[in-house]
């Protein structure tokens, strides 16, 4: 019985991975932790724009400072993982948090801690790193966002 | 409130304590200094009884604590001999007098006087750096005030003296080479000419030794390394390396923007009203560079490239200063003829902003000696959209051209103008952090100045904004925050009072949105004494009293004392229900606690203590004689205290 269970069990992992890997989030089922975001915000208008990536690929967008958080689009899962994996080994050791009257940031919440890196908008001394990554980002937001 | 003034027994010489038991005395993890929740001049009261004991030389005393190591700040003294002999020696005496309560061992060789400034009602002020075995320690200045030669305030940041050794294990070369290699991670390096390095004006890399504290509770000093480096002329960074270790505790850009050389372009106008602006010509054409000011440098400018001491209008024709092709070029006339509308409102109002704080303050510009006045237009999102905001970088103020929330392009409106030209004026005086209630602070003294450049009404952004989003047709309204909305997240929504305050980690704590509270306590201060009034205080708060971290209770404080430096009890009670009405402090002073209650008469009675445990959940009596009282600091020790007590606990 012992020797079924177990094949049982083994044979059924695969489809558990398969499963947890095509978990689809919602606004109210939003993950706590394990997703990145970034965004820029401030100048006169005090505006604040916030992109999320899951690890599964799905992007929300939440505009404002208590705004709902909107679907907006997919990448795939693969991309998705490579993109966070790329933050946490180039940029997750990076200690960069300054934000100015505009700024752009990047954020890591783990289950955890959390790690952010902010700079200025309009400043050529931005960890380079850090905004070259920020584009990668943007480029996987719909074209209309 | 306590019924009695609080005695402090002496502590003898063999019972001191540790820096750490004296910090651990005052409690910081009980009473986290971002608590905001403890405003009132009452619940503060606890915390200052424990960090200031009046002793032999302290008869009374103000105080509040610092905002970030919760010790003495804003201190105010009375004592025999503390106000005695020249200002060197009151100096002397009041550090002296607080050696205990700021953990101090050696005071006499822990500060240098830095600089010495004599405002115009005559008063000096002086700026005092901590040292520690000839050391600087990084950031912890102390502002020293007298008025007719007595010192009447101490403020600024100080720590106990620090337990490091001080001698570099790590030398300044290798700081320097350690730093060389590190900026690599962040910007091109590049080998500086004789030219460009006299260009400079310094060196490409400078160290500096250092005490510093990597951690916000102060715990932890390190020798350290501070190491300046210019990798090329668009930059500067600073490091911290630990001088015993080499590793890098802290990197830090600094603003040192360069613009690439503008090139040429056309100009027109906006409002439809005739205004009148300078320009320059030079080789046949005109540039939108207003060299007609009083800081205008002739000897030092290469005009049109490189002036000095000029308002300067250039184009980014539609570009984000965020990408490679960031493309900006001078605005140009074949004559003295402008046909772009939102170049000359552009232009207009940076001049307009200009001469306010010239003619207002006396001061010479954004960085108050004459430095140029920057407007960069038609600026774009990084995807090329059209932006719907403005913002200062540090060197210039950029302004896009609208999108959704605006409806026209934000250099139209004068107080958007003003608004960004304050971000450089704060900048260049307190440097007020742009997180948390500093950054509230920053964004408020924006609006605050905006709104007085553009006099006429207290809204900002009323000539920009898509009056469909904002129900009050304006950004935001100083003289009533919440703006037409009925709570966070609403257009154009402000708190009022700190009841509604934002406490979240969002914009860096909300300093777009908290700054609502500090700009209607300068509504109502300025309604009560009139906006003349009210606007000498605040920017004597801003540039002689504010710091850095300045928290809103340092707002209540710096106003008050400015009221009374510049005016008298009517603007100094004008200030306090200011504060007081959107919740910024409680009482009747200036948000520093005063003990000068009237002595009660002495009750005959066994001297007691009444300790608390951590969130003062509990309450002990014991006998004051089994107890010490710098190890336990957070008893209230009430003098013979039978057989009742009254007493508040925060």
């Amino acid at each position: 019985m012992k020797i079924i269970l177990s094949v049982l069990a083994i044979s059924l992992l695969p489809l558990l991975l398969w499963q947890c890997n095509r978990t689809s989030y919602t606004p109210a089922t939003f993950p706590e932790t394990d997703y990145l975001s970034f965004g820029s915000g401030g100048g006169y208008a005090g505006a604040l724009t916030t992109h999320y990536l899951l690890p599964n690929g799905q992007l929300f967008t939440t505009e404002g400072i208590v705004g709902e958080k909107v679907p907006a689009g997919k990448i795939s899962a693969r991309k998705a993982k490579r993109l966070i994996q790329e933050y946490q080994d180039s940029l997750s050791s990076v200690q960069y948090d300054v934000p100015g009257n505009a700024y752009y940031f990047l954020e890591w919440t783990g289950a955890v801690e959390k790690h952010k890196i902010q700079w200025a908008k309009g400043q050529d001394n931005a960890p380079a790193a850090a905004a070259d990554f920020y584009k990668q980002l943007l480029a996987q937001l719909p074209k209309d966002k | 409130m306590i019924a009695q003034k609080p005695i402090m027994t002496p502590v003898a010489e063999s019972e001191r304590h540790t820096i750490d038991e004296i910090r651990q005395s005052i409690n910081t993890e009980a009473l986290p200094l971002v608590d905001r929740t403890i405003r009132t001049a009452s619940e503060a009261s606890l915390r200052t009884i424990s960090l200031l004991p009046t002793n032999g030389a302290i008869e009374r005393y103000q105080a509040q604590p610092h905002a970030q190591t919760g010790l003495p700040d804003w201190v105010r003294l009375w004592g025999e001999g503390l106000n005695a002999g020249d200002t060197e020696e009151q100096l002397r005496a009041w550090l002296s007098a607080l050696t205990t309560s700021w953990g101090l061992q050696k005071v006499d060789e822990e500060f240098i006087t830095t600089s010495v400034e004599t405002d115009d009602s005559g008063m000096e002020h002086r700026l005092l750096q901590q040292y520690y075995n000839g050391v600087p320690v990084y950031g912890n200045e102390l502002r020293a005030h007298f008025k007719d030669d007595q010192l009447y305030l101490l403020n600024g940041r100080v720590t106990p003296t620090p337990n490091v050794e001080t001698e570099p294990a790590i030398a300044a070369a290798q700081a320097e080479e350690l730093v060389k290699q590190e900026v690599k991670r962040h910007a091109r390096v590049k080998h500086f000419s004789n030219q460009e390095l006299l260009l400079l004006g310094e060196e490409q890399v400078q160290a500096e030794l250092v005490i510093f504290y990597a951690d916000e509770a102060f715990q932890e000093p390190h020798l350290a390394w501070s190491v300046t480096i210019v990798p090329n002329l668009a930059a500067r960074w600073q490091y911290m390396i630990d001088a015993h270790t080499g590793i890098v505790l802290r990197e830090h850009d600094h603003i040192c923007h360069l613009l690439p050389p503008p090139e040429v372009t056309t100009a027109q106008d906006l409002f439809g009203i005739s205004r009148t602006i300078h320009s320059f010509e030079t080789g046949g054409q005109n540039f939108l560079i207003d060299a007609s000011r009083p800081m205008f440098n002739a000897q030092s400018s290469d005009i049109p490239n490189d002036p000095v001491g000029v308002i300067w209008t250039i184009n980014g024709n539609n570009t984000s200063p965020a990408n490679d092709d960031f493309e900006v070029t001078h605005n140009t006339s074949p004559g003295n003829f402008w046909n772009d509308p939102l170049a000359v409102s552009a232009h207009y109002n940076a001049g307009e902003a200009y001469r306010y704080f010239l003619e207002t303050f006396n001061r010479n510009s954004i960085n108050g000696s004459g430095g140029n006045v920057v407007s960069l237009i038609n600026i774009t999102e990084d995807d090329g959209s059209d932006m719907d905001n403005a913002f200062w970088n540090g060197s210039a103020m950029f302004y896009g051209n609208g999108n959704t929330a605006f409806t026209s392009p934000l250099a139209k409106a004068l107080d958007v103008a003003g608004h960004e030209i304050s971000h450089g004026v704060i900048q260049n005086t307190s440097n007020l952090e742009y997180q948390g209630e500093s950054g509230a602070l920053n964004e408020s003294f924006a609006d605050i100045f905006g709104a007085m450049i553009d006099r006429e009404d207290w809204q900002m952004g009323e000539d920009v904004v898509n009056g469909s989003i904002f129900p009050s047709g304006a950004l935001r309204d100083l003289s009533n925050p919440n703006n037409g909305g009925s709570g966070l997240g609403d257009p154009g929504w402000q708190p009022a009072h700190t009841n509604e305050q934002f406490f979240g980690s969002a914009d860096n704590g909300g300093v777009h949105i908290n700054s609502g509270i500090p700009n209607r306590a300068f509504f109502l201060f300025a309604s009560a004494i009139g906006r003349d009034r009210a606007e000498q205080v605040f920017y004597r708060a801003l540039t002689t009293y504010l710091t850095r971290s300045s928290q809103f209770l340092d707002l209540r404080a710096a106003v008050t004392q400015s009221a009374q430096d510049l005016y008298g009890q009517t603007e100094v009670n004008a200030a306090i229900n200011a504060f007081n009405t959107v919740g910024i402090g409680s009482g009747n002073s200036g948000g520093t606690v005063d003990d000068n209650q009237d002595d009660l008469e002495v009750n005959p009675g066994e001297e007691l203590i009444l300790p608390t445990t951590d969130g003062n959940n509990d309450l002990f009596i014991r006998r004051a004689r089994d107890l010490s009282l710098i190890a336990d600091p957070q008893l209230l020790l009430i003098q013979r205290a039978s057989p009742v007590l009254r007493m508040m606990v925060a």
